[in-house]
């Protein structure tokens, strides 16, 4: 039932956040008008996103070969491989590398697949200390906030939000700007740079024929944490590699113009392995499956060849207002929608493919092509094939197939709406509504059918032409 | 070529006037056009509820029905057009029987101002077109679907007289979708509210619109919050502006 | 060696193989975005042109005199300065590249930036670049056994001095020339620069220098 669904509610409460609205939609208005800035570079988009989902393709398509090159590739490197089905084995990993070591305090940056496992509070349960150090993810993590947005995690803060939260949680005492607020973080992030024996970051891209793997960061936290500490582990899910380099290049292109409209992210890091003058002496890689190898199996499998970009959030209708956070996972959107019931399971999200007006915008903005719409219509159906569909859409919809079989039972259907509405409209328009119509009238007025339908009419009159 | 008007059960039921004016138009352009009785809908909203075995029922009535017809099928709406174009195929893909009629539906649908610039080749010039007062223009969303992207405005600029205001975030949804619209009433209100805003800062005199459902949606909300908006299909403004031919 | 995720995946793509799939490498080319066959001087146009556009600042000069002035002009009184890549920069130069420093900085050698108190209290880096990528206007740093490539990042302000023969058209051209490289010697990461440090995390107002340096200087010396 949506009524008892905490998603749900929590669309309800964000929708009466009118700021929320607000704060999102200056922001991706010039998300998006910087991406389309910027696209015009490529001149025929839509070759270069056929070629961004051949490369993705080709991958998946090989993704066994590709991973297995890789790791032999990276373990030749001196990468400390390791394997986790779950997000359980990936934390325990990760704190495994940590305790051996004697790490007790971490420095991370952006990493939605950490968001994707809990890792942070799983080492903080270890007594692990781990520090996010994109200014973002610094922010919300002193907040307690779960992301907002998977590229601009801290986009539903303003400024006196962020000001307020130094204030308590840093000691901050200086203007409430966002200028001497990003110095603030700086300072404070430096020190932790400076101290943390551990970094830990996601992967953008690996790539198999030369063992490598690539993180993007406009702020260089990701060159920090990837280059300061005597160890770092990358963690990557296992579906995010190419085949070589030269594909490698062309998802750069397409990453940085579709994330932040770009040509390519300030600082791009190519790590190839350990090296002790100049970068860490211990390198880990965890590669992680949790529910991937069962997407790759299924329907949805061209989910696999999303690279993270946020495109898709930008432009939704839906996104821009009720925001990321309050979805129950840590991606949002129309990728979020997609991928949430895949990796929680149907029941755990059924409530987050229906928050989608279907309105296709999200698939025409997809770097890689993901037909997104109609994923989200396809978990649609799933969900009413295994009756979580909700009781009234279960009811009502064999109903409508009837009518819809009958023109008699269509004509009559629509006569006996005007008949029953008529009563209660007033000036062409129904006001209010009982029960579940309610819930249209209870935001919008309901147009009283014509007096005659178009068939009717012409059925009365025939179909020349008319002049009134 | 004989052409056939496939209503969709929105205007049929709400806004006649605009398979009128599809109709009428059609006449003017000394197109034959006939309307197949016994229409119903084309299951897009079983459809995108996800429900799709209740959608190829509804499916099949429509391709029982005009599979005995031939020539172009025009609709006054992208999405039911986009319903039979590119989802047809698609729900009944197992079907090898049905997924063939489906096919062939898929390639006789036109939405309208499709039609009018695809097919027919309009230039609304050659008809004297003329409107005089400015217009605002809301792109439906599966338009997106169809491949239309500037046609209907291309068609609305050969109008003499007309003065043609650009919508901010004119392909942005207006929030309708459907189920969606009563399963998240209140996001639907947050879009249609930026909708209407949207509208009304234009400045222009009309709103022209291509989907019925996007009219209910957009209007309802502007006739709640006593914010009403003078509205009409695209097919409607077309017919207005070509007047009564006498031919 | 047995990887039961790599077993289950093998299985998957056994069963249910991915079809129409093209190997992208046939059209790969057609993701190039600048022509292969620019001149010189038009990539170096190109090239900064684009650093410029995402907030370096570049400079052309003509011999080693005018990079002493330049410098003397771009480095204030006091300032604490590595140098990495020396021994490179000497060689193209003909010079070694501290004594083109302003007398008043302090020059602080390699072996001192193992102490962090060092590496974090530097006014600028000095560095040379592996490449340049006009597509992008990024430089890339290869990384170096006798120099952390850390000064580029740790230090308020960056200057980069590169020459026209090392601007590549493409991102497709620097793949190609890493992909030599890394046959040859395989034991390099790198960093692809494309501007200082920034973020929008806050309202998206723009800040520069978030944890990195606050200014970029590319120099282009004349060939």
């Amino acid at each position: 039932m949506l009524k008892t669904d905490k998603f749900y509610h929590s669309t309800v409460s964000s929708c009466d956040d009118d700021s929320l609205s607000l704060k999102l939609f200056s922001a991706l208005d010039r998300q998006c008008q910087k991406r389309e800035d910027i696209c015009q570079e490529l001149g025929d988009i839509e070759h270069f996103r056929e070629l961004a989902k051949a490369i993705r393709n080709n991958a998946l398509s090989k993704l066994d070969s590709c991973l297995s090159q890789f790791t032999a590739k990276a373990q030749e490197n001196g990468v400390n491989i390791h394997w986790a089905q779950t997000s359980q084995q990936a934390c325990k990993i990760t704190a495994k590398i940590a305790q051996d070591n004697n790490v007790t305090e971490i420095v991370k940056s952006k990493s939605m697949i950490t968001e994707e496992i809990g890792l942070n509070q799983f080492l903080k349960d270890q007594a692990i200390e781990v520090i996010e150090t994109d200014l973002g993810e610094f922010i919300i993590q002193l907040a307690d906030h779960k992301p907002s947005h998977i590229v601009l995690p801290a986009i539903h803060l303003s400024t006196d939000d962020v000001t307020k939260i130094f204030q308590d949680k840093i000691g901050y005492d200086g203007p409430p700007d966002p200028e001497s607020l990003t110095k603030a973080a700086r300072k404070y992030l430096r020190d932790k740079f400076k101290s943390a024996k551990m970094g830990i970051s996601g992967v953008n891209f690996a790539v198999a024929e030369q063992g490598l793997w690539t993180i993007c960061t406009n702020e260089g936290n990701g060159r920090y944490v990837s280059n300061k500490p005597d160890i770092y582990l990358g963690i990557m899910g296992m579906e995010r590699i190419v085949e070589d380099i030269d594909h490698l290049s062309v998802l750069l292109k397409m990453l940085g113009r579709f994330a932040t409209g770009q040509r390519i992210t300030q600082y791009t890091n190519l790590t190839h392995g350990p090296c002790a003058k100049d970068g860490p002496s211990q390198v880990h890689l965890i590669i992680l499956d949790n529910g991937r190898s069962d997407i790759l199996a299924s329907k949805y499998r061209d989910i696999l060849r999303c690279i993270r970009c946020g495109a898709c959030l930008n432009v939704c209708p839906v996104f821009r207002n009720i925001g990321g956070h309050i979805f129950p996972g840590c991606y949002s959107g129309p990728m979020g929608s997609v991928l949430l019931p895949l990796l929680l399971g149907m029941e755990k999200a059924k409530n987050v493919p229906k928050a989608c007006t279907l309105c296709g915008k999200c698939t025409e903005v997809c770097p890689v092509k993901i037909p997104l719409d109609e994923m989200i219509l396809e978990l649609r159906n799933d969900a009413s094939q295994a009756k979580m569909g909700g009781i009234i859409e279960k009811l009502s919809m064999p109903i409508g197939a009837k009518v819809m079989q009958s023109p008699f039972l269509f004509s009559t259907a629509q006569k006996l709406m005007r008949l029953g509405l008529k009563p209660l409209s007033k000036s062409g328009w129904v006001k209010w509504l009982p029960s579940i119509p309610g819930r249209w009238t209870k935001v919008k007025d309901l147009p009283l059918p014509a007096k005659h339908s178009y068939q009717s009419e012409i059925k009365r009159k025939g179909s020349g032409p008319k002049d009134e | 070529m004989d052409t056939n008007v496939f209503v969709t059960c929105l205007a049929d039921t709400f806004y006649p006037q605009a398979a009128r004016s599809v109709t009428n138009l059609l006449h003017k352009m000394k197109i034959k056009v006939s309307c197949p009785p016994g229409q119903t809908c084309c299951g897009q909203p079983m459809y995108n509820a996800g429900y799709f075995k209740d959608a190829r029922k509804a499916a099949q009535s429509f391709i029982d029905l005009f599979g005995n017809t031939e020539g172009p099928i025009i609709c006054p709406s992208a999405s039911c057009a986009a319903m039979v174009k590119v989802h047809y195929p698609k729900l009944f893909k197992d079907d090898p029987v049905m997924a063939k009629k489906a096919d062939v539906l898929s390639g006789r649908i036109y939405e309208f101002t499709e039609y009018l610039v695809k097919y027919a080749k309009i230039n609304l010039a050659d008809l004297n077109a003329e409107f005089n007062d400015s217009v605002t223009f809301h792109q439906s969303c599966h338009f997106r679907h169809l491949g239309v992207t500037d046609e209907p405005m291309n068609l609305i600029k050969q109008i003499k007289n007309i003065n043609y205001i650009p919508l901010q975030r004119m392909d942005q949804c207006c929030g309708f979708g459907g189920t969606f619209s009563v399963n998240y009433p209140h996001i639907s209100k947050k879009v249609v509210a930026d909708k209407v805003k949207c509208i009304h800062e234009s400045g222009a005199s009309w709103l022209i619109y291509a989907d019925a459902g996007c009219a209910m949606n957009i209007l309802g909300y502007a006739n709640k919050t006593d914010q009403p908006i003078k509205a009409m299909h695209i097919a409607e403004l077309i017919d207005k502006a070509t007047g009564d031919l006498s031919c | 060696m047995n990887n039961p995720i790599i077993d289950k995946i093998a299985n998957t793509l056994k069963i249910k193989p991915f079809d129409n799939c093209q190997n992208p490498q046939l059209s790969i080319a057609r993701g190039r975005l600048i022509p292969k066959d620019l001149t010189g001087p038009q990539k170096t146009e190109l090239f900064s042109q684009r650093a410029i556009s995402s907030g370096s600042k570049v400079h052309h000069l003509k011999d080693n005199q005018a990079l002493k002035e330049k410098l003397a002009e771009i480095i204030t009184a006091d300032k604490r300065i590595a140098i990495a890549g020396g021994q490179r920069l000497k060689a193209r130069l003909s010079d070694d590249p501290a004594a083109l420093l302003p007398e008043t900085c302090q020059y602080i050698p390699a072996k001192k930036l193992d102490d962090d108190s060092e590496l974090f209290n530097l006014n600028i880096a000095i560095t040379d670049a592996h490449l340049a990528i006009a597509e992008t206007g990024s430089i890339v740093l290869a990384s170096d056994e006798n120099y952390p490539r850390l000064t580029s990042l740790t230090a308020q302000s960056h200057i980069v001095i590169l020459w026209p023969d090392q601007i590549v058209a493409d991102m497709l051209d620097f793949s190609s020339a890493l992909k030599e490289q890394i046959e040859t010697n395989p034991n390099h990461s790198y960093t692809i620069i494309s501007g200082p440090s920034k973020t929008a995390d806050i309202e998206m107002k723009l800040v520069i220098g978030v944890h990195g340096p606050g200014q970029l200087d590319i120099i282009i010396m004349e060939s």
